[in-house]
């Protein structure tokens, strides 16, 4: 049964959403971040589906539960995808896009690969348990590419804080989930990283996105090299 | 098993990492924000250092004020890394110096957050009252 706090942070999550994506289309930067714009839409669409499914079959419906994992997962190679976008945007300067084009190609396909070995195994237990495992590993690979990202940021000297601020809200996302499975298939039993975590990871990133849109502007720079200083003080 | 506890501590460490390092970039942008002299006087900060202890202070004073622009999800987050801060300080201090000077430091920025908050609100609420408090009269 949701009750009015999770309906409060479903409706905040489809809201920063709907923002993202419609703020950067009224200020023409829907092509810029494109990668970042369809995962929002998506996610939007797959909040909206998941809305239905409870309405319709409840929230411990099997319905309700494949929906809403089977559709995390796809969310989550597309995430992937914006964060190719990111590391376009890095190495943009560097004509490097064709081998980010290729390696976001490869990826796909070992993803895709993978996936279908894992299920193909796993057809005859295709559990709950099984799909946080998939998860998991999922979100882990994303937070694997994540820090790497991260890790050219700080090399390259990146200036953009719009950039900086994507990609940080992206490691905290990806490391949040990562972390949350990873605790939900060590103790099952665990409510809070049943009930509480989820929602409020799922609603961390469009959250700092839309306020990194709206707040921070394309041509604000900061020197990566005070962050790196104060880290090593 | 390992290797899900594997990924739980590598996925801990990360969030932690990127938790901090989003954290001071707001507030190395607070940082790079001259105090008015209004909010001084508000404030009662003298020069550019404020102390990591006037944190609590300052956050009531930006509460009293009306939210601008959106700016309490970045407040919130702020009060979260200065706790975060105060554990480090507590658990570390005594073990490691560097990491309680560290923490010491950082607080001192996250004080400076919230007086460049403060500074904000009180600008836009001189706004409120000059646009719709003196053209009535």
């Amino acid at each position: 049964m949701l009750g009015p706090i999770d309906y409060v942070v479903w409706f905040l999550g489809l809201g920063l959403e709907v923002f993202v994506v419609v703020y950067s289309l009224a200020r023409g930067q829907f092509l810029r971040y494109l990668t970042l714009n369809l995962y929002m839409l998506a996610d939007a669409l797959w909040t909206v589906g998941g809305f239905y499914f409870v309405t319709r079959y409840g929230l411990s419906s099997m319905e309700y539960r494949y929906f809403y994992y089977y559709g995390d997962v796809l969310l989550t190679v597309l995430l992937y995808f914006s964060v190719f976008g990111l590391y376009q945007h890095v190495f943009g300067e560097m004509n490097a896009n064709k081998y980010v084009r290729g390696a976001s190609l490869m990826l796909l396909l070992a993803t895709g690969c993978v996936s279908f070995l894992v299920v193909r195994q796993s057809q005859d237990h295709l559990t709950s348990r099984f799909v946080i495992q998939l998860s998991q590993n999922l979100y882990f690979v994303g937070l694997v590419l994540t820090y790497i990202l991260w890790g050219a940021v700080m090399k390259l000297r990146e200036t953009r804080s719009r950039v900086i601020h994507l990609v940080l809200a992206l490691g905290i996302y990806f490391s949040a989930y990562s972390a949350t499975y990873a605790l939900r298939n060590l103790f099952p039993d665990l409510s809070v990283a049943r009930t509480i975590l989820p929602p409020l990871v799922g609603a961390w990133l469009p959250l700092a996105w839309a306020c990194t849109l709206w707040k921070v502007p394309e041509e604000a720079r900061l020197a990566t090299a005070q962050l790196a200083a104060s880290h090593a003080r | 098993m390992i290797f899900t506890a594997v990924i739980l501590a590598i996925s801990v460490y990360a969030l932690a990492h990127f938790f901090v390092t989003y954290c001071r970039l707001q507030v190395a942008s607070g940082r790079q924000i001259e105090l008015s002299d209004s909010a001084r006087e508000a404030t009662g900060i003298e020069g550019t250092g404020v102390s990591g202890e006037e944190f609590p202070r300052l956050r009531r004073l930006v509460d009293l004020c009306p939210e601008t622009d959106g700016d309490g999800f970045k407040l919130g987050l702020i009060r979260a890394y200065y706790a975060f801060l105060g554990a480090v300080r507590v658990l570390f201090g005594p073990v490691m110096p560097a990491a309680a000077a560290w923490a010491t430091s950082e607080r001192s920025g996250c004080s400076y957050y919230a007086a460049v908050a403060l500074d904000a609100r009180i600008a836009h609420t001189r706004q409120i009252f000059e646009r719709d408090f003196l053209t009535m009269q």
